[in-house]
């Protein structure tokens, strides 16, 4: 039981922790529509600092979102994600994003590089 | 509904076989009364992904990439090293036992209920707070087609799936199943130690998250059903970096091997010599 209680402990800690930090810059927030072959973000000029993006699955099949940045010439640093979006349901999530060019990449089916779009934050 | 359906039956694949496995073990080895301690463990991993799940999506905030890389790399750790004790505490065991002994194993080799509880809650835990995520997402779509039925049917599915485990390891013999669900965990385990690493190489702690070893995402996609079983069931990756296959190709070829080696011969037992009762 002891051992429980510290797994549970540690759990509740980390998790807490981790959204202290995220609850303190309101930041700015934008909706992302992920479909099977579009991936349609609001806003492709935004401020630097915490951005929240909402995704929308508008498509038939699960899929996943990403903000890379730059690494060397590739966009392949990845700076925040969320995974797991069925059809027809809409998850959040939150980026710190310092002044640069990125990219919004969704992926239908969870797979591959994605639908890209480019996104300028400064 | 089918993507939903997909999703929550690879959601939650392995823990509903891992579970199965623990009380199949518990069932077998004459020990229900420790089966307690596996309903803890799963109930309270359940009740502790949903809250902070609702928590989270309720109150719209989220948890930084680093945090979930974090959280879920040291479950997937801690999840390996918890089944990797148990596959071995099973194979210590398995010596005690004749081939065909059906009967109660001594408390002392039985998994302890402290253990049991924290195999149980961290196998379901691992992947908990992103299932519960999509979940809670699916209970506030607006969608008509529902898709938190679809959710619900996949992760009854997944529970279904691993109550038919359990019924067929009922009837084999205890020493093939210590061997077979030895040889599975070991399969599982391996895949689950390579997703921690993917975890690791996402969040940069480890290099090499673009090089790719293969690609067969066009031949096992997601949204088939056996594409489906193979990520739930084994953490399969269609495109695995060279981290993630040398990691897994590791783990399984020392590990399996430490576990098929056949143990230390046991010396023979001394011949009972039957002396004549002396009047």
């Amino acid at each position: 039981m002891r051992i429980l209680r510290s797994v549970s402990v540690v759990l509740v800690v980390a998790t807490l922790s981790a959204c202290s930090k995220d609850s303190e810059s309101a930041g700015s927030s934008y909706d992302v529509k992920a479909g099977d072959t579009t991936c349609s973000v609001e806003e492709t000029s935004v401020p630097a600092g915490t951005v929240t993006f909402q995704v929308e699955n508008t498509g038939s099949d699960v899929t996943e979102v990403y903000v890379y940045g730059k690494d060397g010439d590739a966009f392949s640093k990845i700076m925040g994600e969320v995974e797991n979006i069925g059809p027809g349901t809409s998850q959040d999530f939150t980026v710190d994003l310092p002044a640069g060019d990125y990219e919004v990449a969704c992926e239908p089916g969870m797979v591959g590089d994605g639908i890209r779009t480019q996104l300028n934050v400064g | 509904m089918l993507a939903n359906y997909l999703i929550g039956l690879r959601e939650g694949l392995e823990a509903a076989l891992v579970v199965s496995i623990l009380v199949a073990y518990l069932v077998k080895t004459g020990h229900r009364d420790r089966l307690p301690a596996i309903w803890v463990g799963v109930a309270s991993a359940i009740v502790l992904s949903l809250a902070f799940g609702a928590l989270l999506s309720f109150t719209r905030q989220s948890m930084s990439f680093q945090a979930r890389e974090a959280f879920g790399g040291v479950m997937s750790i801690l999840a390996v090293a918890l089944v990797t004790w148990m596959i071995f505490w099973m194979k210590r065991t398995a010596r005690f036992l004749k081939r065909d002994l059906e009967g109660r194993l001594a408390d002392a080799l039985t998994v302890g209920r402290a253990a049991l509880v924290t195999i149980a809650f961290v196998s379901v835990a691992r992947e908990g707070i992103e299932t519960s995520l999509f979940i809670w997402s699916a209970a506030q779509a607006s969608s008509g087609t529902s898709p938190l039925a679809g959710a619900t049917l996949g992760l009854l599915t997944a529970t279904a799936l691993g109550y038919l485990l359990y019924r067929s390891a009922v009837h084999i013999n205890l020493a093939t199943f210590f061997r077979y669900t030895g040889i599975g965990l070991v399969i599982v385990a391996a895949g689950v130690l390579a997703y921690g690493f993917h975890d690791l190489q996402e969040a940069r702690w480890i290099a090499g998250l673009t090089h790719t070893a293969f690609d067969v995402s066009a031949q096992v996609p997601l949204s088939s059903w056996y594409g489906t079983l193979l990520k739930g069931a084994l953490n399969f990756n269609p495109t695995p970096t060279y981290v993630e296959l040398g990691v897994w190709a590791t783990y399984l070829v020392v590990v399996m091997t430490l576990f098929l080696w056949p143990p230390k011969a046991q010396p023979a037992p001394r011949p009972r010599v039957e002396t004549p009762a002396t009047a």
